[in-house]
């Protein structure tokens, strides 16, 4: 056996209970939890309020850039003449705005139909210009039974409508 | 077709009226003969109500005669109706109801209440002879309601059954009664099919 003596026992437990734990990092991590300078938490509120400020004045002008305009629409039809007609002509008004209006919405619509010598405007042509044909009768027969009314809603005339058997267009076959 | 070829027809047809057709039915045909077939008239106002119906072909006359009638009622139930929906289909019904009754009802239903007529044509003395008295002693719309039959007349001429429908059911739809007429008055089958040849 050696005498070499032996290191004297580590106090474990009175380590552990004497410990000195050195003192925390007090050093603020946030600049608002410091307590020496201003509190700047006082400028959320400033901050949300200018916010809502914002969004609200951005709604209203779109509201207002979207409002209905009201347009005057003037139809005026030309007088016979022995000229041949000219093209229908679609006149858009005065399109200056105000300031207060962002949207260039015309104000007034002029639409200038012009009418042919002798006989109806311009914009009665379509039911007119149908396919009317007699089938060996002296009957003036439009070909579709929703132009004649439309038609007659443009004449102001009463319709005879006739329905048949077999094809009209074909007296053999009607 | 006899009748739609006639010069005063063509005439006052247009004159008065937009003229349209359209084919509901068919027929078979055998060489040059026809089996099944027919035609029915529409007289409308522009918004699709009927103010009149011609069942089945008629001559010239007869169809000048109606076409002639339905005009002069609409323009006097105009007149009478002051704006009324309801005062033009109450006119349009009674005039209905005055045809029917002067010439249409059956002798031996005439002037009885709540009978239905019949019988098929009435003679023409017999019809002048009603004009007549129909004339000479006028009577409420009320009273002549209560003469027309209830149901269908299924004796009566084509023509006549026409103006029982539109006393019963004054300004209706084209496209709502346009198969009651073909399929009940005119006993024909509503289709598309295309004529057949055989």
């Amino acid at each position: 056996m050696s005498k070499v003596s032996l290191p004297a026992p580590i106090r474990v437990g009175r380590l552990v209970d004497t410990l000195s734990t050195p003192p925390l990092e007090s050093k603020p991590t946030h600049p608002i939890a410091s307590p020496g300078e201003p509190r700047t938490m006082s400028w959320v509120p400033i901050l949300l309020v200018w916010g809502l400020f914002l969004l609200f004045s951005s709604v209203g002008v779109l509201a207002a850039a979207f409002a209905p305009v009201r347009q005057k629409v003037t139809v005026t039809v030309g007088l016979p003449t022995e000229q041949p007609p000219p093209e229908p002509v679609l006149e858009i008004g005065p399109v200056a705005r105000l300031m207060d209006d962002p949207l260039p919405m015309p104000r007034e619509v002029k639409v200038v139909v012009w009418q042919r010598p002798g006989g109806t405007p311009a914009t009665a042509e379509p039911a007119k210009e149908s396919a009317c044909d007699r089938f060996g009768t002296k009957i003036d027969f439009v070909r579709s039974q929703s132009v004649a009314f439309l038609a007659a809603q443009a004449d102001q005339r009463l319709v005879v409508a006739l329905h048949v058997a077999g094809n009209f267009e074909d007296t053999g076959f009607t | 077709m006899n009748a739609l070829a006639n010069d005063q027809v063509g005439d006052f047809v247009n004159q008065h009226f937009v003229a349209s057709y359209k084919k509901v039915g068919t027929f078979q045909k055998a060489g040059t003969a026809k089996q099944g077939g027919n035609v029915a008239t529409y007289i409308c106002l522009p918004d699709e109500t009927v103010l009149h119906v011609i069942p089945g072909p008629v001559n010239a006359d007869a169809f000048l005669r109606e076409a002639r009638w339905a005009v002069d009622v609409y323009e006097s139930a105009v007149m009478e109706s002051n704006g009324s929906r309801q005062a033009l289909r109450n006119y349009i019904r009674t005039a209905h109801a005055l045809r029917y009754e002067t010439e249409h009802m059956r002798p031996g239903q005439f002037d009885r209440p709540g009978r239905s007529g019949r019988s098929a044509d009435v003679s023409a003395k017999e019809v002048r002879s009603r004009q007549v008295r129909a004339m000479m002693a006028p009577q409420s719309a009320v009273e002549l309601n209560d003469r027309m039959p209830r149901s269908q007349p299924n004796g009566v001429s084509l023509l006549g059954q026409g103006h029982w429908l539109m006393w019963s059911d004054p300004l209706p739809k084209l496209g709502t009664v346009y198969k009651t007429v073909w399929t009940q008055i005119l006993r024909e089958p509503l289709t598309d099919i295309p004529v057949v040849v055989r």
